[in-house]
């Protein structure tokens, strides 16, 4: 299946399909958590030699004759989902359900019922577009997604509003966080780590993060001022009852989606499932969310899932009236206000990164970045130094 | 051919040796089977192509988590309903697909003969099953509604375009006229002839289709309730009802939807976005990696 195979080939150049195109020479990308659940075989209809990658920013190197409010040389960051700008849902905002943008929709109406929007460099289900971990991308509805940024910030410093910024925000905001309200992000990676300083962005009282691995966790006590919970020491529905008077965050984010670790034998029931095929992911997390949700709270998943799930706690769901809130992130709806906390000194989203290196080292980078290995959190990605682009293989 | 969309009648009922839980117990199974056959085909395509004693290419494997997907749309239809007899016909019509891309892939280099064998005995055989409880099916008394019902879904095709209809009806015809010159359609073919529908701004379309197989259909506008635009429906014409052709009729029919829900989402980016939306790995009509397309595109 081609899992766990990523190569740096070298691959033909991007051209101008439609009018509405722009070509962008890459200077930054990153590894994204849902760039893993391809790499361990989660999402299905990927193909060898598919181009990876959904974050990345460069400059403008070619425009179709549909794209005025772009020129040569701009200098921009693009919006992981594809999005028109003109059909219903982009008119709601809600970007990542373009109807226009998937031309395999008829292949995520056979899974998920009705298709979302296109997405780069993430499998023939959403639309089969060569991603961004390359030297050039072709970036469709160009006059829509791409936000050109100020020279005086710096890649490291705008990169992330591609993708983890804004999702961690809207899982934030989904939960419509009251002032003072205790809020848990359950996964402390680059996403949850956002989740959790959008939610004190938004006014939560108390922010809780939860996770295993200590630099994580540290990070989010120093760069992002959460407490945290190690799952693996401490009962995580116990502890948070217990910071809680009892009751329960108002406010559960689920930040680490389909892959979700737990040792024991829940996480071995999960594995065994997933081997028979019969679920498509393992949903610990999820599940701790609603089981530890208060009464009447919102549980805000942006971890992502592919397929089926097993075990859904719907009884506590349904009689203690919760909401759920999900979605991929609409991006472009939070380009221009987050970029504008970034200017005015609010937030600096370069500090989850952990390691930098060439796109030619993409294998290894994405084999560091999933075993966590020299306490990698974040990885950018910089072409030019080396030839290829990263495939699956 | 009629001029009327026409809906297929069922044979009149007859007394079947089975009882009526019997069938619906066999089509509850294929629907299991289908499902579980899709999952094996999108999540492990790999190792199922070397099982199955063909080349582990990226071709073949695209190929198996296409039909995959397929595959478990047709056992969620059966699964939910209680005379799934159209989506059966419609896994027949997938069984069919199946052994002649089997026999080409097979054709390109066997990995393992007794995979080939067995595989070919569990397609020829699941071939008959299907057919077998889809025929008896259809037979059983009651089964005419719920007949119609899937079928009709299986060759119609629904979409929402944020426009009125005064404008749509000109430009659907500019684009069918454009599709089949284009050569690009299967069901708006080169020679697609259209009609107006008298007192309506829907209109008929007749193609002469692929392989002599002629299509025809309606298309119809209503207003989207709320001021969302326009509903545009689409209906393929039935004119297949007897012996061998009505086989064919099933089999291209179950695509023949699929195919104008296609055309219809086309039409729906240009009018919305004036462009259509093409992808690196859909630039050509067989699937291909998402790579830039380079020297790959053949115009
Ligand atoms: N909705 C969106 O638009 C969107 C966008 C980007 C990423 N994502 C998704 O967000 C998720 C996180 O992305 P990331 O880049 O931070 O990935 P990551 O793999 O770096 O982070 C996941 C974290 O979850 C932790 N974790 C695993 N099991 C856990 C458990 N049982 N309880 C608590 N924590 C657990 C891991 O230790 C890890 O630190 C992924 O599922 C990714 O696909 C969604
Ligand atoms: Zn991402
Ligand atoms: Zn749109």
């Amino acid at each position: 299946m081609g899992k766990e195979d990523v190569q740096v080939q070298n691959v033909p150049d991007p051209k101008i399909m439609n009018p509405r195109d722009a070509i962008v020479r890459i200077t930054s990308t990153a590894i994204c958590g849902s760039d893993l659940h391809l790499y361990d075989g989660y999402i299905p209809t990927m193909e060898s030699g598919d181009v990876l990658g959904h974050e990345f920013m460069g400059e403008v190197v070619d425009v179709g004759k549909g794209v005025s409010n772009l020129k040569k040389g701009d200098r921009v960051v693009v919006p992981f989902p594809i999005a028109c700008g003109a059909c219903f849902s982009c008119k709601r905002s809600m970007f990542s359900l373009c109807e226009n943008s998937n031309p395999n929709a008829w292949m995520a109406e056979k899974l998920w019922g009705h298709s979302p929007a296109g997405i780069f460099g993430y499998s023939h289900l959403v639309g089969g577009y060569a991603g961004g971990q390359a030297e050039y991308a072709r970036v469709p509805f160009a006059d829509v997604g791409p936000i050109k940024v100020p020279e005086n910030l710096t890649d490291d410093q705008v990169l992330f509003l591609s993708d983890i910024f804004p999702t961690g925000y809207m899982g934030a905001e989904m939960c419509n966080i009251q002032p003072g309200d205790p809020t848990a992000v359950w996964g402390c990676g680059p996403v949850g780590q956002f989740a959790m300083k959008s939610a004190y962005l938004l006014g939560a009282g108390r922010v809780i993060g939860i996770d295993r691995f200590p630099e994580r966790l540290r990070l989010a006590r120093e760069k992002v001022g959460a407490e945290t919970i190690n799952y693996e020491q401490t009962s995580v529905l116990e502890t948070l009852k217990e910071m809680t008077g009892g009751r329960g965050p108002d406010a559960c984010i689920d930040a680490v989606g389909m892959e979700a670790h737990l040792p024991g034998l829940v996480g071995a029931y999960d594995r065994a499932k997933v081997a028979l095929m019969q679920e498509t992911g393992r949903p610990i997390a999820v599940r701790e969310a609603i089981m530890a949700c208060r009464n009447g709270g919102t549980v805000s998943v942006i971890g992502v899932y592919g397929g089926f799930i097993d075990k859904f706690p719907l009884g506590s769901f349904m009689n203690r009236s919760l909401t759920m809130r999900t979605g991929q992130c609409h991006v472009q709806r939070y380009l221009r206000p987050l970029l504008e906390r970034i200017q005015k000194g609010e937030i600096d989203p370069s500090f989850v990164i952990t390691h930098r290196l060439p796109l030619d080292q993409a294998p290894q980078a994405y084999q560091m970045f999933r075993d966590k290995q020299d306490d990698c959190i974040k990885v950018v990605l910089k072409p030019g130094a080396g030839s290829g682009q990263p495939a699956v293989h | 051919m009629s001029q009327n969309p026409k809906l297929p009648h069922s044979t009149p009922p007859q007394r079947s040796r089975r009882g009526t839980d019997g069938y619906e117990r066999l089509a509850k199974g294929l629907g299991w089977f289908s499902i579980g056959l899709g999952a094996a085909e999108l999540f492990a395509a790999g190792p199922l192509a070397r099982f199955i004693g063909i080349r582990d290419t990226g071709r073949h494997r695209a190929t198996l988590r296409a039909f995959g997907v397929r595959e478990m749309g047709a056992g969620v239809g059966i699964l939910s309903r209680q005379r799934p007899q159209g989506w059966l016909w419609a896994r027949f019509a997938g069984d069919i697909l199946d052994i002649g891309s089997y026999l080409s892939a097979a054709s390109e280099g066997v990995t393992s003969a007794g995979g080939v064998a067995l595989t070919l005995t569990s397609l020829a055989g699941v071939t008959a099953l299907d057919m077998y409880c889809a025929s008896q099916m259809s037979r059983l008394p009651g089964s005419a509604t719920a007949d119609q019902q899937s079928r009709r879904a299986a060759h119609s095709a629904i979409i929402t375009i944020d426009r009125p209809a005064e404008e749509l009806s000109g430009r659907l015809r500019d684009f069918i006229r454009m599709r089949g010159e284009s050569g690009e359609s299967r069901v708006f073919t080169s020679g697609v002839q259209l009609s107006d529908q008298p007192g309506t701004q829907g209109l008929r379309w007749r193609a002469p289709g692929i392989g002599g197989m002629a299509v025809a259909g309606s298309i119809r506008f209503e207003p989207a309730p709320a001021n969302r635009g326009t509903i545009v429906r689409a209906e393929l014409d039935s004119p297949w009802n007897t012996g061998a052709a009505r086989i064919a009729g099933k089999v291209f029919k179950f695509a023949g939807g699929e195919f104008v829900q296609n055309e219809l989402r086309k039409f729906k980016q240009l009018v919305e976005t004036g462009e259509m939306a093409v992808s690196d790995a859909t630039v050509t009509t067989s699937p291909r990696e998402a790579q830039p397309a380079g020297e790959l595109v053949h115009a």
